[in-house]
């Protein structure tokens, strides 16, 4: 199980917006000072990150796991065009990713096994082109002594 | 007579029916979000979708239009048709991402301007030390380039988005001033996302949109 939060920023660009030097759109397109609290920091960074991996296992060589992988929103664009990153910019969604597998061990080294990932079939294809949707495996290991 | 009698009801119904269903369903045009409008609210002048050389094809080297200005006038806040850079009844010339102004090579008035960085509505005064820049020939009063004028161009994702707290201080063909904000670069008034397709990014591209206020009077006040 792990978490990460991470928080980045530019050091000019927080300088420029402390002095007042940046601003944003409203809805209507008319301009105003970018706050503070807007800004977001560097793109493509997410700010929260986490995984939780469940292993059940019974004596007689049963397993079974599930994994959760999840990422919240990354900013990806200077939307309104002000040179940074914030509030009002273009972003992707953050996502769950959730995989499971079962499988039994044999004390011969035989392992049979199978699984699903992307249980949920989580797609994006403008922001996460590698995310390829639900699949689904099954396989055997042996190993030779 | 019952083949009469129903035609008639028929006929009653229908009239009745019409006269019901358009009694209160006046249909009014709703805005063409796309089409060039001029709107004005107070002192300000709103113009959205003016073509400034718009996409006519895309071509070996990239997308290209006619290579015409469009002349506009902010004290009739009309385009100037068939205006060029020999006459006085123009004050500002888009085409492309480059703003003319009526003055030096670009014209024969007493035109000027300068980008100043503050919000639109905040500036109410010239401020007395301002040097009012002037166009000659591959330099521009309204600086071109991206992040140096009024716009910040995102070259991996081919997007122009007009900088947001920026002012072009403008003097007119007259001598007059007016200050103009720059909305956005494409139709309909919005800036498109990075992920709408190429042909957007193209041909919608070179509609400006954007807000200004003239001062008829030509005091340096708004």
């Amino acid at each position: 199980m792990g978490y990460q939060y991470l928080q980045t920023a530019d050091k000019d660009d927080l300088t420029n917006i402390r002095n007042g030097n940046v601003y944003t759109r409203n809805a209507d397109g008319t301009s105003r000072l970018l706050q503070k609290a807007e800004y977001i920091g560097l793109a493509n960074r997410s700010k929260h990150m986490g995984n939780v991996k469940i292993t059940y296992e019974k004596l007689n060589g049963l397993y079974a796991t599930m994994r959760l992988n999840y990422r919240s929103s990354w900013y990806v664009a200077d939307s309104d065009g002000n040179g940074v990153y914030n509030t009002h910019d273009e972003h992707a969604n953050g996502f769950v990713l959730a995989n499971c597998s079962m499988g039994k061990k044999w004390k011969n080294g035989v392992t049979v096994f199978g699984g699903m990932d992307n249980i949920i079939n989580y797609r994006d294809a403008n922001y996460l082109p590698n995310v390829q949707g639900r699949m689904i495996y099954t396989g055997i290991n042996f190993n030779i002594q | 007579m019952k083949k009469m009698n129903l035609k008639m009801a028929t006929l009653a119904v229908a009239t009745a029916v019409f006269f019901i269903a358009c009694k209160d369903d006046v249909i009014l045009p709703t805005a063409n979000p796309n089409a060039y409008n001029v709107s004005v609210n107070g002192n300000v002048v709103t113009v959205k979708n003016l073509p400034a050389d718009t996409i006519v094809a895309i071509g070996a080297t990239g997308p290209y239009g006619a290579g015409k200005f469009t002349y506009f006038n902010v004290a009739t806040n009309q385009i100037v048709v068939n205006a060029d850079t020999s006459n006085n009844n123009w004050d500002l010339a888009f085409g492309g991402t480059t703003i003319k102004v009526n003055c030096g090579t670009s014209g024969p008035g007493n035109g000027g301007a300068f980008v100043y960085t503050g919000t639109f509505d905040a500036f109410t005064q010239v401020p007395t030390d301002s040097t009012f820049r002037t166009d000659n020939a591959a330099s521009y009063a309204i600086t071109k380039g991206s992040g140096k004028g009024w716009y910040n161009y995102d070259g991996p994702n081919n997007i122009v988005s007009a900088i947001p707290g920026r002012v072009l201080v403008i003097r007119t063909a007259t001598g007059k001033y007016a200050k103009v904000e720059i909305l956005h670069y494409y139709k309909g008034n919005v800036t498109p996302s990075t992920t709408a397709s190429d042909s957007i990014k193209a041909f919608d591209s070179r509609y400006y949109s954007f807000r200004y206020t003239y001062q008829a009077n030509g005091s340096t006040t708004f």
